[in-house]
C-alpha cells in the first residue's frame, strides 16, 4: 500500500499545476520534454533497482539530478548551435525507459511465478 | 531502505507531475493556428478560405451599394440633408467606396511573350509591382479621378506590392495581363502616359505588351478591401 504514495504525489502535483494555469514559453518546450523524460527514466530505474534489491537512495537521487542537468545543458548547447541536439537526450532516455520497463516486467513476472510455485508447493 | 525508496520516488513523482502538467498547459496554450501541416490538406483549406473570402467581398459590394441607395433615399428630403448627402457621395467617390462610371482609358500591360534565354533573366520579362505603381502614379498625375487594377478599385489606403512572386492589389493577388482602368479626361490621361521617355516607353522598350484604349464609358467597382470605420490615430485639427 505504501507504494501508492508516489502515485498520489504525481496526481496531486499534476492537478495543482494543471489548474493553476501555468505555462512555459514555447522556446523552453524542448527543456520540458527532456526534463519529463529524465524524471520518467529515474522513476523506472528506481523501481527496477528496488525490485532487484539493489536500491541506493544516493545513486537514485544523484542520477536524477545529474541526468536532468546534463540533458538541459545538451538542449542549451543545441539551441546555441541551432542543432536539435536534444534528440540525443530524448533517444537515450527513451531507450533506457523501455529497457527498464522490460526488466521491471520480467522481475515482476518472476516474482509472481515464484509466489505461485510457493503456494503450489504448500498445497502439496 | 524501503522508506527511503518511497520518499525518493515520491519526490521524483512530484517533479514529474509538475512537469507533465506544465507540458500539457504549454501545449494547450500554444495550439498551432493551422489544424494540420499536411500540404494537401492545407491547400484545400486555403482554397476554401479563398472561396469564403471571395463571397465575403461580394457581400461587401452588395452592402455598400445598399448603403448608397439608403443615403440617396434619405436625401430625397430637402435642404441641409441633401447638401450633406451630395458631399458624402463625392467623398465616397474620392475614397473609392462607391461604384463610379465615366469616360477614361484602359491600359493593358502583359508579361513579355518571349521566354528568357536563361532562367536568371526571367525577371526582365515580366511586369513588376513598380511598373503598375508607375502607371498609376502617372494616371493620378494626369488627373484620374478613379482607378482600378483588374477590378480592384484603388482607394487612398490601397497597396500595390509584390508578395512572394505575385502582385497583390488590396491584398488580393492578381496576374498578367493587368488591366488598369482610370476615369478622367481620356485625352489628358493618354498623353500623360505617352510622354516621350515616360513609363509607356520604358515598358515597351523592355519588351512588355502595353496598349492604351480610350473609352467613352467605364464602370469601376467599389473598393472591397478592409476599411476602417473610424480612424485610430488621425484626428481632425480644430474640429467643429
Amino acid at each position: 500500500m505504501v507504494f501508492l504514495v508516489p502515485l498520489f504525489c504525481l496526481l496531486v502535483s499534476f492537478l495543482i499545476v494543471y489548474f493553476s494555469h501555468l505555462a512555459v514559453p514555447l522556446s523552453y518546450a524542448p527543456y520540458l520534454s527532456v526534463a519529463i523524460l529524465a524524471s520518467l527514466d529515474s522513476i523506472m530505474g528506481g523501481i527496477r533497482s528496488a525490485l532487484e534489491r539493489k536500491f541506493d537512495n544516493f545513486v537514485f537521487l544523484s542520477g536524477f539530478f545529474v541526468n536532468s542537468i546534463a540533458a538541459a545543458i545538451l538542449v542549451w548547447i543545441g539551441d546555441i548551435l541551432g542543432v536539435a541536439l536534444y534528440f540525443a537526450a530524448v533517444v537515450a532516455f527513451g531507450v533506457r525507459i523501455f529497457q527498464n520497463l522490460s526488466l521491471i516486467r520480467r522481475l515482476l513476472l518472476r516474482e509472481l511465478q515464484s509466489g505461485r510455485d510457493d503456494s503450489e508447493r504448500e498445497k502439496k | 531502505m524501503k522508506k527511503q525508496l518511497v520518499i525518493s520516488l515520491s519526490v521524483v513523482s512530484l517533479v514529474l507531475g509538475i512537469l507533465l502538467a506544465l507540458g500539457v498547459r504549454t501545449q494547450l496554450t500554444y495550439t498551432p493556428v493551422l489544424p494540420t501541416t499536411n500540404p494537401r490538406e492545407l491547400s484545400t483549406l486555403f482554397k476554401d478560405l479563398q472561396e469564403t473570402n471571395k463571397k465575403l467581398r461580394e457581400e461587401i459590394k452588395v452592402l455598400r451599394n445598399q448603403l448608397t441607395d439608403y443615403e440617396q433615399k434619405l436625401a430625397s428630403g430637402k435642404g441641409a440633408i441633401q447638401a450633406l448627402n451630395e458631399q458624402l457621395q463625392s467623398l465616397k467617390i474620392l475614397s473609392g467606396l462607391t461604384a463610379v462610371m465615366g469616360p477614361g482609358v484602359v491600359v493593358t500591360v502583359a508579361d513579355s511573350g518571349y521566354k528568357a534565354p536563361i532562367p536568371e533573366l526571367q525577371n526582365l520579362y515580366i511586369v513588376h509591382d513598380d511598373d503598375l505603381l508607375h502607371i498609376v502614379n502617372e494616371l493620378k498625375g494626369a488627373g484620374a479621378e478613379a482607378i482600378a487594377i483588374n477590378g480592384q478599385r484603388l482607394s487612398f489606403f490601397s497597396v500595390i506590392r509584390c508578395v512572394g512572386n505575385v502582385i497583390q492589389v488590396n491584398e488580393t493577388p492578381i496576374a498578367s495581363p493587368y488591366k488598369i482602368e482610370a476615369i478622367g479626361d481620356p485625352e489628358v490621361l493618354e498623353s500623360g502616359l505617352k510622354i516621350p521617355g515616360g513609363i509607356l516607353d520604358a515598358l515597351t522598350n523592355a519588351g512588355l505588351k502595353v496598349s492604351i484604349k480610350k473609352v467613352e464609358q467605364i464602370v469601376l467597382p467599389p473598393y472591397t478591401g478592409a476599411s476602417k470605420s473610424s480612424m485610430r490615430f488621425a484626428q481632425p485639427v480644430g474640429g467643429p
